[in-house]
Parts: C-alpha cells; sequence; structure tokens
C-alpha cells in the first residue's frame, strides 16, 4: 500500500518533469532545432555538431582544426554558435533526450565541472584520443580536455606605470586609485587571484572578499564585455588591472600600450577545452574532433593568432610567437583553479559580487 | 462707398508656379460674393489668404480700409465654414460653438446666452449636449455656421461649405444659408466649383481660371455679356464655334459658314474667332424656313428630358452644337430625327464673338435689321407642325 | 423557407470555418510562441534551485519572496522604474514635436524625413550602442570635444546619464513613428478652426490636437516604457557592471548562475511591475479622452 503510493506518486513526478523538459528543449528549440531534428540520421555518418563561442575561436577552429585535418579524414563539422551561458543551458536542458544536439562542447574549465557534477558528460576514453597523453597534467579532468591556457597576470602601461606591480596588493596602492579595472565577468578569477595572494590557494573566498573590498575602495572599474576592457589603457582611463596574457598580447599585436606582469604569489590560470555530452550522436567523431585540436599544428595556431599557450607538451613553438608566450624566468606559479570548490561556492560568489562590489 | 473687404493685386507664387494672380475685389457690407472655377484656378488659395492660412506673395488684403495682412489668423476675427466643417469631435454642440468666446474670455453668462442664440438662429436647440458624430451632415453643417457666427466676425468665410451634404440637401441648405446672410447683414465670400450653388447664393460672382479673375459680376452680367469663352462655358455652357470671321460677318467653320446676326470688327492681323451661343438660344428650323437661319447641320442626336429637349447638331467637318428647347407649352420646340439636316437660328442679342486674345470682339456701326419679334414664335410653332 | 434559413446557417457556418482557417495559423504562432513559454516560465518561477540538479520541481514562493524581501533587488527594480520613466518622459518629450513636424510636413520632404527616422532601425541596437560607446567613452568623440572646447573632462561612459540617453536614442524612432502616424489622422482644418476662432497656435494645440491624440501618444508612451523597462544592452554595455536594471539581472540570473526558477520569478515580477504601471498610467487619463 504504502509502496504503491509512492510508485504513483514517484511515477507523476516523472511524468511532469518529462513535461518540463519538454518545455525547456522549446525554449531553446530555436537554437538547437535543425541539429535535433537530423541528429539519428547524423550518428552513423561522418559530420559532427561542435558548439562553441563564435569569432576568432571558431575561425582558428575551423582553420587549424577543420580544414588541414578532419576535412581530409572525409568528416564534416557544423559548428553551432553561441556564448558559454546558452550552451550549457541547452545541456542541461537537453539532458534527458536519447539523443542530444551536439558531439563535441567548448566551455571553461569550471563550467566543465558543474557538468560533470550533473552527469551530463562522458567520460573520455583516452584508447581513442591518443594525443591525450601529450596533454599538460592539472589543466585535463576525466571529462574534460583542455584546448588552450593562458594565466592571469597584471596588466599594466608601460607609458605611465614605469614599475609594475608584482602582486596583487600591488593594486590597491592609492596611486592606482580610479586606475585599476578588469572585466565584470572575470569576478572570479579576479577572487581566486586574491585568495591566492592571501593564502597560496584558489579556496580562500573569505580573505578574498576582504581583499576585493579594499580593491573596490581604490576605485575599481569594471567593464562589461572583455573587448571593452582594452582601449581604455590606450586613452588613459586604466593603469593597470587583472588580464589573460593572451589577451595581453592580443591587445599588443593591436597598438594598445600594454605589457604583463607574474605577479610573484602566482596566477590562476583560464583553461578552455571541450567535452562530450553523454548523448552526443556521434561520439566517435566527437573523439577525433578533441584528438585533432590537440595536434601540435593546430595548437600553433592558436598560439600564434590568439596568445593562448599551448595544452600540450609537444607543440614546439619557434620564432615571434614562442618569444611572445616565453613565459620569464624563474618560471611564474601556475595555478588551476579549485573547481569543486569554485563550483560549489559559485552562486553564492556571484550574489555576493552583485550586491558588495558591483553595488558598492 | 467703403469696402468691407478688399484684396488688392493679391498674388500667391509657389516656386516658379503662380496660383494667385493680382486677384483685386472690393466686397460690400452685406454683399455676399462667390469665387466660382475649376479645381486648380485658385479661389480656395485667395480665400485661405484671406483668412491668413496662405500668406500672400504680393499685394495686400484691407478690412474696413486696414491692411490685415500682417495679422496672424487668430487675430482676424473671420467666421470660417471649412469644407470639412473642422467640428471638434471631442466637444459637445454647444462647446464648440462656445469655443471662440471662450478664447475670448467672456463672460459664463454672456457666453451662454451667445450660444443659446447661435443653436436658435441655426435651429439646433435641442442638440447642444449631442457630439459631432452624433448628427447628420445637414446639422454639422449648421453647427458649423453657428461656431462661426458666434464670434461675431467681421467676414464670414465659406470653403465649398455645401460639397459635403448630398444633392438633395444641398438646394435647402443654400438657401437657407442665403436668408441668414441677408437677414443677419453678413458681410461673406464663399468659395465653390459648382456653378448652380455660385449663381443660387452670390450677390456677385467672381469667375476665376488659372489664377486669374476673368470676370466679376452680378449673374446675369456673366451669363448675358460673358467675358471671356471659358466664362460663357464655365457659366451656362455655351456652345463655343472656332472659325475665322471674314467680312464681319460670317464666321467660317471647316466646311461651313456661319452668318453672323451682327457685323464684327475683328482686330488688324487676325480674323480668329470664337462664336459663343447658349443651348437654349438657339431655335432649330427646317433649312430655308427661319429668318433668322445662321447655319445648316445635321441632328445627330436628340433626347427628351422631361422639361427639355436636346438636341446634338453636326455643324461644318468637326464641330457639334447642343440645342436645348422646351419639351411643352407654347414655346415648345420643333423636335428632329436624328440624320435630318436643320437650320440653326439665333438673334443677334444671343450671339458673342470674342478674337483671338478671347476678348469680346466689338460690333461695327451698322447694325443689321432688326428682328420682327412676336411673328417669330408662329413661325416656328408652325414650322415645328409642320416637321411633324 | 426552412431550407432557405437551413442554407443561410450552412453559409455561415462556412464564413465562420473560413475565417477560423485563416485566423487559425496566427492563433497557433501566439499561443505556441507566446502562451507556452509563460506557462512554462509560470511554473518554473515556483520550483526550486540546485546546483546539480538545475531545478528541483516545487510549488514555492520562495523565488518571489527573495525578491521581494531583499532591498538590493527592490533597489533594483526602483532604478529600472526610475531610468524607464525618465527615458519615457524624454521620449515623449523629443519626439512630440518632431512628430508633429513630421505630421505636418510636405509629402515630398516627409518622405525623406521620414527614412531619417527610420535610418537607425536598420542598425541593430548593440551595434548603435557600441556607436555610442565610441561617442562618450573616454577619449571619444564627447570627451575630446569638452576637453578641447572647456577643458574639463566628460566622462559620461557608465553613468545613468549614458543609459539614458542611449535608450531615448534608442527608443524614439518606434514613439516618432508610432505618433507621427497618431497626428497624421487629425485634420489640420481643427487647428485652423480654433485658430481662426481666436486661439494662438500654442492655445489651439492644446485645446484642439491635444485631447485628440492623447490616447496615441499614451499607447506611444506606453510602448516606449515596456521597451525601456526591459532593455538589456544598453544598460550592459552603456551603463557598465555597476549600473542595475532588470534584465540583465535577470539574464545574469539565467545565464550566468544557472538559476532559472529566480530568473523565472524575475520575469514575472518584471513583466508584472510593467503591466501594472501600464495600467496605472492609463488610469490617469481622462475617460473621455481614453482610445
Amino acid at each position: 500500500m504504502h509502496d504503491k503510493d509512492a510508485v504513483r506518486s514517484r511515477r507523476r513526478m516523472l511524468l511532469s518533469r518529462r513535461q518540463a523538459l519538454t518545455g525547456a528543449v522549446a525554449i531553446v528549440a530555436p537554437l538547437a532545432a535543425p541539429a535535433v531534428i537530423d541528429s539519428a540520421a547524423r550518428a552513423q555518418s561522418s559530420r559532427i555538431v561542435l558548439t562553441t563561442w563564435g569569432g576568432d575561436y571558431a575561425r582558428l577552429l575551423h582553420e587549424n582544426v577543420e580544414v588541414p585535418i578532419l576535412q581530409k579524414e572525409g568528416i564534416e563539422v557544423v559548428q553551432d554558435l553561441g556564448d558559454e551561458a546558452p550552451r550549457v543551458a541547452k545541456l542541461q536542458a537537453q539532458r534527458r533526450l536519447p539523443r542530444g544536439a551536439s558531439d563535441v562542447v567548448s566551455v571553461q574549465a569550471v563550467a566543465s565541472y558543474q557538468l560533470a557534477e550533473m552527469g551530463l558528460l562522458e567520460e573520455l576514453d583516452a584508447t581513442k584520443v591518443p594525443n591525450l597523453k601529450h596533454a599538460l597534467p592539472n589543466l585535463g579532468t576525466a571529462t574534460f580536455a583542455p584546448h588552450i591556457y593562458s594565466p592571469q597576470v597584471i596588466i599594466y602601461n608601460p607609458e605611465r606605470v614605469p614599475e609594475p606591480p608584482t602582486s596583487f596588493e600591488g593594486l590597491m596602492d592609492p596611486k592606482y586609485a580610479g586606475k585599476v579595472g578588469f572585466p565584470d565577468i572575470n569576478y572570479i578569477y579576479a577572487m581566486m587571484a586574491a585568495s591566492i595572494y592571501a593564502s597560496g590557494t584558489t579556496s580562500d573566498m573569505d580573505k578574498a572578499k576582504d581583499l576585493l573590498v579594499k580593491l573596490n575602495a581604490n576605485g575599481l572599474k569594471l567593464y562589461p564585455t572583455t573587448d571593452s576592457a582594452g582601449p581604455p589603457y590606450k586613452s588613459g582611463e586604466l593603469n593597470v588591472g587583472l588580464m589573460w596574457l593572451a589577451r595581453v598580447v592580443m591587445w599588443q599585436n593591436a597598438g594598445i600600450p600594454v605589457k604583463a606582469s607574474f605577479p610573484k604569489e602566482g596566477c590562476v590560470v583560464y583553461i578552455s577545452g571541450m567535452v562530450v555530452p553523454k548523448n552526443a550522436p556521434n561520439k566517435e567523431g566527437a573523439y577525433k574532433y578533441i584528438n585533432a585540436m590537440l595536434e601540435p599544428s593546430a595548437q600553433q595556431g592558436f598560439a600564434e593568432h590568439m596568445g593562448y599557450l599551448p595544452t600540450i607538451d609537444n607543440a614546439g613553438l619557434s620564432g615571434k610567437v614562442a618569444e611572445q608566450l616565453a613565459l620569464p624566468d624563474p618560471a611564474p606559479k601556475l595555478i588551476p583553479p579549485d573547481l569543486a570548490y569554485v563550483s560549489k561556492m559559485q552562486p553564492e560568489l556571484a550574489e555576493w559580487w552583485k550586491k558588495t562590489i558591483q553595488h558598492g | 462707398m467703403s469696402a468691407a473687404l478688399q484684396l488688392r493685386d493679391l498674388s500667391k507664387q509657389y516656386g516658379p508656379a503662380v496660383a494667385v494672380d493680382r486677384v483685386s475685389l472690393d466686397v460690400a457690407p452685406g454683399e455676399m460674393v462667390v469665387l466660382l472655377g475649376p479645381s486648380g484656378c485658385g479661389k480656395t488659395t485667395t480665400l485661405r489668404m484671406v483668412t491668413g492660412f496662405v500668406e500672400p506673395s504680393g499685394g495686400d488684403i484691407l478690412v474696413d480700409g486696414h491692411s490685415i495682412r500682417m495679422l496672424p489668423p487668430y487675430r482676424r476675427e473671420m467666421g470660417i465654414v471649412f469644407q470639412s466643417y473642422a467640428l471638434f469631435p471631442h466637444l459637445s454642440v454647444a462647446r464648440n460653438v462656445a469655443f471662440g468666446l471662450e478664447m475670448r474670455r467672456q463672460g459664463r453668462a454672456e457666453r451662454d446666452a451667445r450660444v443659446a442664440e447661435m443653436l436658435r438662429l441655426v435651429r439646433l436647440e435641442g442638440l447642444a449636449d449631442r457630439l459631432p458624430r452624433q448628427l447628420s451632415g445637414g446639422q454639422q453643417q449648421r453647427v458649423a455656421i453657428a461656431r462661426a457666427l458666434a464670434i461675431r466676425p467681421r467676414l464670414l468665410l465659406l470653403d465649398e461649405p455645401l460639397s459635403n451634404l448630398d444633392a438633395a440637401l444641398r438646394q435647402e441648405v443654400a438657401r437657407e444659408m442665403r436668408i441668414l446672410q441677408r437677414d443677419n447683414g453678413l458681410t461673406a465670400v464663399m468659395v465653390t466649383h459648382d456653378q448652380d450653388e455660385a449663381m443660387a447664393m452670390a450677390d456677385r460672382l467672381v469667375v476665376m481660371r488659372d489664377g486669374r479673375v476673368q470676370q466679376i459680376g452680378r449673374q446675369e452680367d456673366l451669363y448675358e455679356r460673358p467675358a471671356t469663352p471659358f466664362v460663357a462655358r464655365f457659366i451656362g455652357h455655351s456652345n463655343l464655334l472656332a472659325g475665322s470671321v471674314q467680312d464681319g460677318q460670317v464666321l467660317a467653320l471647316g466646311g461651313a459658314d456661319v452668318a453672323l446676326a451682327g457685323r464684327y470688327a475683328p482686330p488688324a492681323g487676325s480674323s480668329a474667332a470664337t462664336l459663343a451661343v447658349r443651348p437654349e438660344r438657339i431655335v432649330l428650323a427646317p433649312p430655308g424656313t427661319h429668318p433668322e437661319e445662321r447655319v445648316v447641320g445635321r441632328v445627330a442626336l436628340s433626347s427628351y428630358l422631361g422639361a427639355a429637349v436636346e438636341h446634338v447638331v453636326h455643324v461644318g467637318t468637326d464641330q457639334r452644337v447642343v440645342v436645348n428647347g422646351a419639351s411643352s407649352g407654347p414655346a415648345a420646340t420643333a423636335r428632329f430625327a436624328a440624320g435630318e439636316a436643320v437650320a440653326l437660328c439665333w438673334g443677334a442679342e444671343s450671339e458673342r464673338v470674342f478674337d483671338a486674345a478671347d476678348r469680346v470682339m466689338p460690333r461695327s456701326a451698322s447694325n443689321p435689321a432688326p428682328v420682327r419679334s412676336g411673328h417669330d414664335s408662329q413661325t416656328i410653332s408652325k414650322v415645328a407642325s409642320n416637321a411633324r | 423557407m426552412g431550407a432557405d434559413i437551413a442554407a443561410g446557417r450552412r453559409s455561415r457556418t462556412a464564413q465562420g470555418l473560413a475565417a477560423g482557417a485563416f485566423l487559425g495559423p496566427a492563433t497557433c504562432v501566439v499561443l505556441v510562441t507566446m502562451v507556452a513559454p509563460l506557462l512554462l516560465l509560470a511554473r518554473y518561477s515556483a520550483n526550486r534551485y540546485s546546483a546539480t540538479d538545475l531545478m528541483i520541481e516545487a510549488v514555492t514562493p520562495e523565488n518571489y519572496l527573495r525578491f521581494f524581501t531583499d532591498t538590493f533587488y527592490l533597489g533594483v527594480m526602483r532604478t529600472t522604474i526610475g531610468v524607464a520613466v525618465l527615458s519615457t518622459l524624454l521620449c515623449v518629450l523629443f519626439g512630440l514635436p518632431l512628430a508633429w513636424r513630421l505630421a505636418r510636413m510636405a509629402p515630398r520632404w516627409k518622405g525623406v524625413c521620414m527614412l531619417g527616422v527610420i535610418l537607425p532601425l536598420f542598425i541593430g541596437s548593440t551595434v548603435r550602442t557600441v556607436g555610442w560607446m565610441i561617442l562618450l567613452a573616454r577619449g571619444g568623440l564627447m570627451d575630446i570635444a569638452t576637453t578641447r572646447l572647456f577643458a574639463t573632462r566628460l566622462d559620461l561612459m557608465f553613468t545613468p546619464t549614458a543609459v539614458i540617453v542611449g535608450i531615448v536614442s534608442f527608443n524614439l524612432p518606434y514613439l516618432v513613428l508610432t505618433m507621427q502616424s497618431v497626428f497624421d489622422r487629425v485634420d489640420v482644418q481643427l487647428e485652423q478652426a480654433a485658430q481662426a476662432l481666436g486661439a494662438p497656435p500654442v492655445r489651439a494645440f492644446w485645446r484642439v490636437v491635444w485631447p485628440l491624440v492623447l490616447p496615441g501618444v499614451a499607447i506611444a508612451a506606453v510602448m516606449c516604457f515596456i521597451l525601456s523597462m526591459n532593455a538589456y544592452a544598453t544598460p550592459v554595455l552603456l551603463g557598465g557592471p555597476r549600473f542595475q536594471m532588470m534584465a540583465p539581472l535577470l539574464y545574469w540570473e539565467f545565464g550566468t548562475n544557472n538559476n532559472w526558477p529566480f530568473a523565472a520569478a524575475l520575469a514575472f515580477i518584471l513583466m508584472g511591475t510593467t503591466l501594472l504601471l501600464t495600467v496605472f498610467a492609463n488610469m490617469l487619463i481622462p475617460r473621455r479622452y481614453r482610445a
């Protein structure tokens, strides 16, 4: 009797969940519809759907991974472009569908961890991705293949700042009041930088909060996008800030007078890579894609054009690229984020950031 | 005599186009003058210059001897009845009529009394609280008049006031407006393109064409003595026959000669002329039977129109003459069938000849023999019975 | 006779069916694209957030309570309403004379000017906002101009002023187009009649034209207000991260935080507030002027 009730209520629950899910799919349908419709046919074919960022990143994937490597094997790649947030949302919405829309998905390390926690990701089969053995340790996980990474450095304008800060503490110097800033979307990495300064790990958020309140009091400037945080170094609005080394290189190439200074306490690194959803229709193809993206030739292309560091030990950079991306001697400490901690803390940190720093 | 309204060489140009060309006119107090002409003749532009909504390019406008050219419309004290009536749709009939008085900041009691008086004048006492859209077209028109008159305007200006009424109502309203204007001694200028309306309403008419005044005069002046072929045709639909005057007595049309009733002196150098004869002034007779026979033509169409009978007669190679006559009674016209040859006959007072510059061609000294009137009609009726 | 009636009824039914056939697709589209997501959103807003499960099926008011009991969120709503009201007022203030001139313009100039008004609509809101960024940012045109002319820096970027300027510039074309067509329907002779009766132009406008266009202007203003309440790109790009309005907050909750239930609640609160204020504003219009 008791059991029957439980079964019935569970069934009801299931039903309503499915309804909710169908609805969720309807919301993202405009984005996913074309892929969903032909995913059944695709399973057996040599077509891969890649869901990723648009712009330079998608273009470089096409030029360095898809055209020279995959097309030769007769594999056709369809790129489904957009921001990370809707991409993650889409994976979540489709999670109970037997066949998802994407075969391989670009995400940051933090997001990959969250997706893995929800059980949405396939564990990568190293036998099918031979290049994984060259991947740098500590950047990837069982479900996440790192593609590019870049340390967060102190960016400064060498014309106005002859002696750059050498640690997070330097940013709070009153001489930079109102001239220090970074993109708002990087808040969690800024907090990790503060945490590393305070206790050497990325997970001491209590101290990080205090430090950011102090930094905020020093006239911290926040920018809505990463792109909009570059020109202020030229116009004189900013003198110092936090930024990816890759961006520093890109901005240098774009004629913005900036240089990087590696904080002596260490740098948190930004890692972006690829994951395979559990319901990917063409997993074999997804593995081929990940293997191709880890090829040295493909990695060189990204280093050259976007200034990201290769995630493999056999990339073999040379010439100007090697020079621009060369890490100083002695080598700075590069610290990958504590993904479990950050994932757990993110909602709370987001709320705190919104109310205390943005609003403060 | 002091004119209530004087226009002096009033002109309006839009770029190179001349809309109104040196119009001069005196309107006497209590007079109703109607500007008449086809669309685009400049009559409406002229009226708008008087109202102040169009700025003249040249000339002057005087009211009671003072120029109002520089006054904005809202200080001109004109009562205007618009073609669309332009009643304020969100205000009741009474508020519409009171609008001008409110603008003059009149006291409430005085205002109400005036509104009541105006509504009585146009016989709309019971409808004070209605909204304009709840009224018929004729009632709306009366509200427009009441509203215009409430401010005791120096002039009443009527812009095609009857054109939005159906034909049956138009005559009745026209008559009422005329009586109202007469009884109250209002000085009024009206614009219309409708000849009958103009004839019925006006003390004097101003016929305009292409921005110019063709003729100013009373109905009889325009009808009996049109100054140009245009006036002759526009007022009463004259037949216009183009040809050339020979020997001062014959108008040669292509393929036929008209023996003119008068003798004319064409201007030196040009014998081209236009003959104007009204359809109802032409008598039809079998050829060779009528003393005033002018030309012989062939009947193309003969129609019985009730009170009148209309014949269309081909004259010469390519000209057409319309002839109207009474269908019955002592002056009943003879009827001819299509294809019959017929003589067109008229007296000297019925014909008017214009030269190439559309001026009236003067008659020369020697007049033709006087017409034997009285004898005529008998002849005609005799001829008519013969024809039947 | 009876057969006739039956035939008439049949044909009426047929007509009804035909009309239904025409209305059917549109109704379906509305149902699928508007009503269904709304219902879904309403359902979500009663769910509970979970970091690992996205959301947990529940019927709880906690998402709404969270909003209404937190001064931070109420503050964001206050800012949003403030910006929307102010930018709507400015839009009406600037748009009214513009629309009026346009409606009373000679036809050949009107076409050109209308195109001028519509042209900004061909450019996406984000591109236009980037244009404003270039204009307002440090080292941008406004900054250079004020530095040269008055020797003072004009840092408008990331200020409420920038947001309002951006929203006004974005909404103005819609407002002008709507009001222009409203003014267009007012017979010129009505104004002339008022003037002939002794009302100077401004007085004629307020006494005669204004009451007639008021319902139309109100509709245009409501549209402008709704657009402002829901503005996203402009507050994000011109207001910066420190300037918080509802739409960016909602997107942050949905996208960055993955908190769909709270985002859904925020969406409903924003919609409800907008609706409520619109109804309230409509009540301010005298009854006899209402459309």
